[in-house]
């Protein structure tokens, strides 16, 4: 016997008939139809549609069999599948490929095969239609081309399943392309809207951005920044006009040499001591400004050579850490200088005005009353008392803002010569003896050294401590006590809660008086500030004392700082949340001490 | 100061009030006084009367005290040594002042509303006394 052969092309052809997905399928009355049709007109026992895998020949429509399958190996269809056209076995006994084939020797018996391979869609043979019978047969012509239509019909109709597959499955893959593409279109809307929004939102942010630059551009104030080098990287309008510099001319260029800065004598600052070296260099990480209040100032240099006093604010540009930068606004206060001139001027002219008849009245009164010029009754002389006491308070007033006046105008000489100071306080104290006996009022005094010479400006001191023990005297209530210390303190030691920068002469001055309101101490040395609660007690006060004494000491090297308790109580009322002005208002009356330094080397000149 | 010969002192002041009370009370000091109310007139009369000692002021119209000064210590011997007190409210020149003083030495430099009538008259007889 003769096995059925294997054709070439066998993985493929699997493959195919794999896909087909008839094998293992219930029969169909489409492929019974067939196989009992083709018994009847050729007069056989049996018709099979037959389907070959790798190990069986397995019956889709199988007619005069009980079996499903058979044998690949011993299967006539196996050989049919390799055949040309038609796979014809007249007698199978008289064939050796078939003779001793069991389905031949034994049941059913076998002696005629006639079988045509039957093609797939795609030309793979997958199976063969056959015939058989148990007796030997002669088979025409037209016998093979009928067989050859019915064996068509059957591929036709295996087809038909295979192409209504095939279609069914052209048609989902279309409606899932379809989707796709609906999908894909509907993406591409979606991007496109993406695309519209970002684009929208990027004219925003252009919008926004532009604004800002706009913003930035018109700033009233002078506007500059600079890279860590000093070399200017962005300027504003306000920069232009006011030193007549493009922002084409300046960019890139290093500010020290573009916009250079002059001090009160026209003098060209060194790069080295101009704030912005300051900024990018490190040395200080705080917004560092000038005021109109500071003595020194500074100027900027136009393009024409011209120059204009300006308010400066530096600020360090730190990105991650690191000083990459300056941005500097500066401010054109000529105007602000000529007010505070033509103030300065206004107080100085009024004062002599005002000192004037204030003088006249004090001599005439004087001359009254030495009775230069009659007897004076009692009630006479007491009222004589009252405007000379009265015009005496009037040019203290004025004295005042005359000294206030002097300071501002920057014609604040210090005039030093070698003094004990300790003398020129007790000598205060001294004049001042019959204002704490009116107010029955204590004087402790406490000098650790009986004589301290230092270089001072007698009468800058003179005003200074007087001040403050006035102030001592007027706010503190009768029968309060006011201690005066003084003492030499050396550097690095504290005094007044401060650590000193230097050997310094101290005088504490403490009273038992009515104290600052929390709320104000921020102002105490303001021009013309009074408390509430001391214009409460003294409504003729000034409001000049106390910046008089700051100005003094802060142009000569002194200092001045005060602490009032209100401060610590209110601290203590705040953890129990009660409100701060109301703590404030009911601790005020703890007393008041002022800290005054004084150089060990003397007062000097800020010059 | 001999008993027939009074001692002169000009007086140069604007203000008429306190003019009067400084003549009033050293004319009480038996002082013999000449006023001017400006810098020239008070220049003219200190050539002419020969005071020994000048009170003046500073503001003045017509011409002010220290420009006086100037001119009267440079017009004469007798201009150059007299005594000079500048009388003054003018605090804030004070550099200004105390230049013109060092230089036109003898002069003195007081504060009108700082002194009392009794002080300026007790430093005028100490600066006549001085030899």
């Amino acid at each position: 016997m003769q096995p059925a052969p294997i054709p070439k092309n066998e993985t493929e052809r699997l493959i195919s008939l794999h896909k087909l997905g008839l094998l293992d399928t219930k029969p169909e009355e489409r492929f019974d139809r067939i196989t009992k049709t083709a018994t009847k007109i050729f007069g056989v026992p049996i018709s099979t549609l037959t389907l070959v895998d790798e190990k069986r020949e397995w019956f889709k429509s199988v007619c005069g069999l009980d079996q499903k399958e058979g044998d690949r190996a011993i299967s006539f269809c196996g050989h049919a599948l390799l055949a040309n056209k038609v796979f014809i076995i007249p007698d199978t006994k008289k064939d050796v490929r078939f003779s001793d084939n069991p389905m031949v020797i034994d049941k059913p018996y076998i002696r005629f095969y006639a079988g045509v391979p039957i093609m797939n869609a795609d030309g793979k043979r997958i199976g063969v239609f056959c015939i058989k019978d148990t007796k030997p047969r002669k088979f025409s012509k037209s016998d093979t081309e009928v067989l050859k239509n019915i064996a068509a019909w059957a591929e036709l109709e295996i087809n038909s399943r295979n192409l209504s597959l095939a279609i069914s499955e052209e048609r989902k893959v279309r409606a899932k392309s379809e989707t796709q593409t609906k999908q894909l279109v509907d993406a591409k809307v979606a991007a496109h809207n993406v695309l519209e929004d970002l684009n929208t939102e990027k004219s925003k942010v252009e919008m926004a951005k532009a604004k800002e630059e706009a913003i930035l551009m018109s700033i009233g104030d002078g506007l500059l920044s600079t890279d860590r080098d000093g070399n200017i990287t962005l300027v504003n309008k306000s920069f232009e006009k006011m030193l007549s510099w493009s922002a084409k001319e300046v960019q890139g260029k290093p500010i020290y040499l573009t916009v250079p800065m002059l001090d009160d004598h026209g003098n060209t600052m060194p790069q080295k001591n101009r704030l912005i070296t300051k900024i990018l260099h490190g040395k200080t990480t705080t917004t560092t400004t000038t005021t109109t209040t500071t003595t020194t100032d500074f100027y900027y240099q136009r393009k024409d050579g011209s120059s204009f006093p300006v308010d400066i604010i530096i600020s360090p540009i730190i990105v991650e850490g690191e000083v990459t930068g300056a941005v500097e606004v500066f401010r054109d206060i000529t105007k602000e200088k000529e007010i505070d001139k033509a103030k300065s001027e206004f107080i100085s002219l009024a004062s002599h005005q005002l000192k004037t008849p204030s003088t006249a009245i004090k001599l005439i009164t004087e001359r009254i009353l030495k009775e230069r010029v009659g007897k004076l009754t009692e009630k006479q002389r007491e009222y004589f008392d009252d405007i000379c006491s009265a015009s005496q308070r009037m040019i203290e007033l004025v004295n005042a803002l005359l000294d206030v006046s002097r300071i501002e105008l920057g014609a604040f000489n210090v005039t030093l010569f070698k003094k004990d100071v300790c003398v020129v306080l007790q000598n205060i104290l001294y004049e001042l003896k019959p204002n704490f006996d009116k107010k029955q009022l204590v004087l402790q005094e406490t000098h650790q050294e009986k004589s301290t010479v230092l270089l001072i400006d007698e009468s800058m001191l003179r005003m200074v401590i007087n001040n403050l023990v006035t102030n001592a005297i007027n706010y503190t209530p009768a029968g309060g006590t006011i201690k005066i210390d003084c003492r030499e303190i050396n550097k690095d030691q504290m005094f007044g809660g401060n650590r000193l920068q230097e050997n310094c002469f101290t005088i504490t001055i403490t009273d038992t008086g009515y104290g600052i309101p929390k709320h104000q101490q921020s102002k105490l040395f303001t021009k013309f500030f009074r408390a509430d609660n001391a214009r409460e007690k003294r409504p003729d006060g000034t409001g000049l004392g106390l910046y008089v004494v700051k100005s003094i000491l802060d142009n000569s090297g002194g200092s001045i700082r005060f602490a009032s308790p209100a401060v610590v109580e209110t601290m203590a009322d705040k953890e129990e949340n009660k409100p701060a002005r109301i703590a404030t208002q009911s601790v005020a009356g703890g007393g008041t001490t002022f800290y005054v330094t004084i150089p060990m080397t003397g007062m000097r000149s800020k010059k | 100061m001999t008993e027939d010969k009074k001692t002169k002192i000009l007086i140069v002041e604007d203000e008429d009030i306190i003019c009067k009370a400084y003549t009033d009370e050293l004319r009480d000091e038996g002082f013999d006084m000449l006023i001017a109310k400006n810098g020239q007139d008070g220049l003219d009369l200190a050539i002419r009367e020969k005071p020994d000692l000048i009170l003046l002021d500073i503001l003045m119209p017509v011409m002010d005290g220290l420009t006086m000064m100037d001119k009267l210590r440079q017009h004469s011997p007798y201009g150059k040594i007299v005594p000079i007190i500048l009388l003054t409210n003018l605090s804030a020149n004070e550099e200004k002042i105390l230049a013109a003083v060092t230089k036109n030495e003898p002069a003195y430099y007081l504060v009108k509303s700082d002194w009392d009538l009794s002080k300026v008259v007790e430093k005028i007889k100490e600066r006549l006394n001085r030899p």
